[in-house]
């Protein structure tokens, strides 16, 4: 058996880092993980997917779990399965009536390292790996149309919508004018991209790399 | 010679554009938006096809896929309907069901033999002499069956979609045009959808008149202009589902729309006279005449009579002769018809006894008039029926609403409407131009009023006063078909409703009456007619049969979908597969069964031999990874599992199990207390989701303070065994593993390999082992990192097979695999997992009546023949079923084939010689063995020295 190995120690992989090959995307960290840095083909408009799994996310858990994030500035929403904003396209989402989700914003990663620090009883604190992608325009259109059983028109813009999109289950958002965000499970990363880029393909869209989509928001585009 | 008539007005052609194919080898031309049949019919072809069962020769009944008259095949495709279907360049078509081909058929040598076959006497035949049956059985294989299923052709699957709207409406004629254009105006967002190729409808064939096509072509532009319709052409509604849910087969692919509420403007079918020979080509519906004249300019015939019960003929026949078809006569059964065509001799109170054949082919047609009882035959090649109709009514009836027959128009029209529907148009027997149009607004008043909008709805348009269908068309019963798909004739259901089957559920199973491809469209209403004259009832005493989705045979390409094969990867899938892993399912995981294809003997002791003899790590990260925080976690986990907590101490582990409530066993793993509210479980690759359902319900009911979060997919994990496994992690961690610090079933939280993670002192494989539990992100790093340190004792990864191996021989137990759905605790000696002294937990009571019941055990047994035994392999005693293996292989440490296996409880003590039955059927013998084989005072995970591994082993 080959003992080959490409690893670095202590180093953190994206999920779907195997769908990037070097020929196709420049590989490198963003926040301490390896994953596609940008595309060497260009991107093509507004239609891109990109994989943002580098986003720091952690779980904080526990009965007085609202009151530690409000107490450290955190936006907490007010309803479960919504969703606040944190920078441009962060969030604290609330999953159970004493859980909440953070996913930092591209511009702040370290916005949830103040949660790292200790924490009062009562309050848990995980991180919380996933694999993330960025989807805009026709490509986000083409993948609900074809992927998306309920009728997204008919939910608040700050619904926290937990459902199965391509066989996967998935939390799915909408930031503010940034398209949709798809989170899954890192188990169904690779095949979640796959069908992704898939449809992305197919309506003459693109997978682009981290820096891409950064470049992508900054210049203000919209979804 | 060509029937193609000049250009008319409403033609779906583009005349500028011809394309060539082959119908059984013959080179043809068709115009872009031409249909198979409509080429052919234009080339002067009237025989497309051969029936299902006598293989009679067969044309173009309704050219609206209202009937499977016309099947062809080609290499790429089977059962293409070549009514509405457009050729592919030179693409080669053939007819389905024909033996030689469609001109010389020999099946039609089964017409012969037509009063040998009644209907249902396969049900009576060939079962005596049983040594017959086979001959028999492949015999009706090769001749039953429409088109040839051809492994070679790759249809390409097609992507499905969703659509929303506030209302859907199905059928784009005058009414469903009507209600779109006053849907969107009141602001629904709507979708209209259509089978036809261009919208309107009936309108595109009949009703021709200036102001009817001047509405339809505005109405259709103005739809097209509107952002709130979107209209689908081409598209078939297939069914109707709860809420609202209609799929809609398309070329593109099926939409699955989800609308709030549904107009069903979907028409009427034309329902055939029944007369001998009424099947032949020539012989055909009016509106099938109509939509080839009208829609492909082709005329059905040279010589044409209509056969007319109602006002509709008369519009066909006036409106076939304006487009430059030779209408001669036309037959109507009512006595005083109230209109006449000029230049069309009119026959009244008559009809067609029989159709002449000439060379399989209409050649002329025997009127009889029903007062005098005389005959006169009449030459033509075409004969146009437009005797009645019968509402589409299907996808009505699959959404729950009902239909009753009207006597006073001799149709079935809807009745009972479930919430949020409509119908409008000439499925409520409405067939006036202004009456449909009106009807269609009325009914999107209506829908939007049910949803809440406030709108005044107008009088209820009334239906026609006048019948349009004939009560009775059947006017013969020899070689006069009922139904064309499966070559019924009224004297087939007289012998099915002699037999008994006299409901019209019965008839149709018996008879196989509307169960052909067009499922009954043309061939129901005429089913339950002459039902109703059997049983001496009226028509609306009959009932009708149940219409189930889908309303026309949808491809299977279209239905599966986008090619998706969901499987879940562990951090570590890559480094598997760039090692050359064969890969297994382990539900929705995939797994490296061992690292080289076809997982040998060899490679699998390889593996083996180093986690007993060095190291090895596998990847355990499909394991359940479960935590649980909060000041009822614990009570939480006395009540979800049998054995106590009280004493499981901070920072140790131990295995624990759970039952449901008839005390079988459901899943193990391991439970780790990582503070007094905190603790941390693993559960099965393949029941980690039910555990974490389990452990909510239960949360639940007993109101318990707790998270559950399931981290199964958060984490990866691996499992370093072996004996130098301590000596290779100490490389890369600065953790304290001394024996004393981290005993076995400690669990500790520390970097290793540059990572947080936790470690867990427990093993499955019966060696000294760390568990490692991290973020995903980092386990591919992690699990590198531990192969590149344990370099120098040669630690390897191994696979699930290897692990299956080690674990047998350790005789650890894998849940699903040595338990089955029976299982109880004591059976397989976990009975020291039970803690019923604890007051509660789910399934105590079961476990506390099976105890003392025990009939069988799990035992260890040892094979010294060199034979293959098998999982599942039965033990016999007596004759008797005593037991089964569960579990086996030959054990490198044994030096046998060892092997876990139920027996009776005789049976179970340790010496005992057990009778396995193996593949061949021999019995051979086997020992009971004391478990486990290896290392049975576990000194080996224990370990703090690894010179001491003989004395242990």
């Amino acid at each position: 058996m080959s003992t080959t190995r490409t690893a670095r120690p202590g180093a953190a992989y994206s999920p779907a880092l195997a769908a990037f090959t070097e020929d196709q995307y420049t590989l490198g960290d963003i926040y301490g993980m390896r994953t596609a840095v940008s595309t060497k083909a260009g991107t093509n408009g507004n239609n891109l997917v990109a994989d943002l799994s580098a986003l720091g996310k952690c779980l904080v858990v526990g009965p007085t779990a609202k009151s530690h994030l409000q107490s450290i500035g955190m936006p907490v929403p007010n309803a479960l399965l919504e969703w606040s904003p944190l920078g441009a396209d962060g969030c604290v989402a609330m999953l159970h009536r004493d859980r909440y989700l953070l996913s930092a914003p591209h511009a702040q990663a370290r916005a949830i390292d103040a949660l790292n620090g200790p924490t009062p009883e009562g309050v848990l604190v995980l991180p919380y790996d996933a694999a993330d992608f960025a989807v805009h325009g026709d490509v986000a259109d083409a993948f609900l149309r074809e992927f998306a059983i309920l009728d997204l028109q008919l939910q608040s813009a700050q619904g926290w919508i937990a459902t199965r999109l391509a066989h996967c289950e998935v939390y799915l958002w909408r930031p503010l004018s940034h398209g949709l965000r798809l989170i899954c499970t890192p188990a169904d990363a690779r095949f979640l991209l796959s069908t992704l880029t898939a449809v992305a393909t197919e309506v003459g869209g693109s997978v682009v790399g981290f820096n891409d989509y950064v470049h992508y928001v900054n210049k203000g585009a919209s979804a | 010679m060509s029937a193609r008539l000049k250009e008319q007005p409403n033609e779906w052609l583009n005349r500028a554009k011809k394309t060539a194919f082959y119908f059984e080898g013959t080179r043809y031309e068709a115009f872009e938006g031409d249909t198979i049949s409509s080429a052919l019919l234009a080339a002067g072809v009237k025989t497309l096809a051969r029936s299902f069962k006598y293989h009679r020769k067969r044309g173009v009944l309704s050219l609206a896929d209202h009937d499977a008259n016309v099947l062809v095949e080609s290499v790429h495709e089977a059962n293409i309907r070549a009514d509405v279907t457009a050729p592919q360049v030179n693409r080669d078509y053939r007819a389905v069901n024909t033996i030689g081909g469609l001109k010389w058929d020999l099946g039609a040598m089964l017409g012969w033999l037509a009063r040998a076959l009644p209907v249902g006497f396969y049900y009576k035949a060939f079962y005596r002499p049983s040594w017959a049956f086979p001959y028999w059985e492949r015999l009706i294989r090769r001749l039953a069956g429409l088109g040839t299923a051809d492994p070679r052709r790759r249809s390409e699957r097609q992507s499905r979609s969703y659509r929303h709207c506030d209302v859907l409406i199905v059928g784009a004629g005058p009414a469903g045009l009507s209600a779109a254009l006053q849907a969107a105006a009141l602001g629904l967002k709507t979708v209209l959808v259509d089978e036809n190729e261009h919208a309107g409808g009936s309108l595109s064939y009949r009703d021709l008149s200036d102001d009817a096509q001047s509405w339809r072509a505005s109405a259709v532009e103005e739809i097209e202009n509107l952002e709130l319709v979107e209209l689908l052409c081409g598209a078939t509604a297939a069914g109707c589902y709860d809420d609202y849910l209609m799929p809609i087969v398309t070329a593109a692919g099926v939409v699955q729309i989800h609308a709030r509420s549904i107009i069903l403007a979907t028409g009427l079918i034309e329902q055939p006279a029944v007369f001998t020979n009424n099947d032949i080509p020539g012989v055909m519906l009016a509106s099938g005449a109509q939509r080839l004249a009208h829609r492909y300019a082709v005329a059905p015939g040279a010589s044409c009579v209509v056969l007319s019960a109602n006002d509709q003929g008369y519009q066909a026949a006036a409106e076939l002769q304006a487009a430059g078809v030779n209408v001669t006569t036309i037959v109507d059964t009512r006595a005083a018809p109230p209109m006449n065509v000029a230049g069309v001799t009119t026959l009244t109170d008559s009809y067609v006894a029989r159709a002449n054949a000439n060379n399989g082919e209409l050649c002329s047609v025997v009127i009889k008039d029903n007062e005098r009882g005389t005959e006169r035959t009449i030459d033509c090649d075409a004969l146009l029926m437009s005797v009645g109709w019968a509402p589409a009514g299907s996808l009505l009836r699959q959404a729950g609403g009902t239909l009753v027959y009207d006597e006073s128009l001799q149709q079935v029209v809807p009745e009972h409407m479930p919430a949020r529907f409509a119908t409008a148009g000439s499925i409520n027997g409405i067939f006036a131009f202004d009456d449909r149009r009106k009807d269609g607004k009325e009914a999107a008043k209506f829908i939007a009023a049910e949803l809440g909008l406030e709108v005044t709805a107008a009088a209820k348009v009334l239906p026609q006063s006048a019948p349009q269908s004939h009560p009775y068309p059947i006017f013969g019963a020899t070689k006069a078909f009922v139904d064309f798909d499966e070559d019924l004739t009224p004297q087939d259901l007289k012998v099915g409703f002699k037999e008994g089957f006299d409901s019209v559920e019965l008839l149709k199973r018996y008879s196989t009456i509307g169960m052909g491809p067009s499922q009954g469209k043309v061939s129901n209403m005429n089913g339950i007619r002459e039902l109703a004259k059997l049983r001496g009832e009226p028509v609306g005493a009959i009932g009708t049969t149940t219409p189930r989705p889908f309303w026309q045979p949808v491809p299977m390409a279209k239905l599966a979908g986008r090619r998706l094969r969901r499987e879940w990867h562990t951090p570590m899938h890559e480094y598997h597969l760039a090692q050359g892993a064969e890969m297994m399912d382990t539900g929705a995981w995939r797994r490296p069964k061992s690292y080289a294809a076809g997982s040998t003997r060899e490679q699998i002791e390889r593996e083996y031999q180093a986690v007993r003899e060095s190291a090895g790590i596998i990847d355990v990260s499909t394991l359940g990874k479960i935590e649980l925080f909060g000041s009822g976690a614990e009570a939480l986990l006395e009540h979800a599992y049998t054995c106590g907590f009280d004493k499981l101490k901070l920072g140790m582990t131990r295995y624990i199990f759970m039952v449901d409530g008839s005390g079988t066993i459901v899943d193990d793993g391991v439970a780790a207390r990582l503070a007094d509210n905190h603790f941390y479980l693993t559960a099965t690759s393949t029941h980690a989701q039910t555990v974490v359902r389990l452990l909510q319900l239960y949360a639940d009911q007993l109101a318990l303070d707790v998270n559950i979060i399931d981290r199964t997919t958060q984490l990866g994990a691996m499992n370093l065994a072996g004996p130098l496994s301590r000596q290779i992690l100490k490389r890369i961690t600065n953790m304290d593993l001394a024996e004393e610090a981290f005993p076995y079933l400690a669990i500790r939280e520390g970097m290793v390999g540059g990572v947080t993670a936790r470690l867990m002192r427990v093993g499955f494989v019966g060696e000294l082992g760390y568990e490692i539990h991290c973020e995903a992100k980092h386990a591919r790093g992690l699990w590198e990192a531990i192969l590149t340190a344990g370099e120098a004792e040669s630690c390897r990864a191994f696979g699930v097979e290897a692990q299956r191996l080690l674990r047998l021989e350790k005789g650890h137990i894998i849940i699903g695999q040595d338990t089955d759905g029976t299982t109880n605790p004591f059976e397989v000696n976990l009975g020291w997992g039970v803690k019923l002294s604890k007051p509660r937990f789910h399934g105590r009571h079961s476990l506390a009546e099976l105890k003392p019941k025990v009939a069988r055990k799990l035992v260890g047994f040892k094979v010294d023949q060199s034979v293959q035994v098998e999982e599942n392999h039965l033990v016999i005693e007596k004759d008797d079923i005593a037991g089964r293996v569960t579990s086996v292989a030959f054990s490198p440490a044994a030096q046998a084939t060892i092997g876990l296996a139920f027996v009776r409880l005789e049976l179970c003590e340790v010496g005992s010689v057990i009778q396995i039955r193996i593949g061949d059927g021999r019995l051979i013998e086997g020992t009971v063995v004391a478990t486990p084989i290896y290392d049975p005072d576990n000194l080996r995970q224990r370990i703090d020295d690894p010179q001491s591994l003989e004395s242990a082993a």
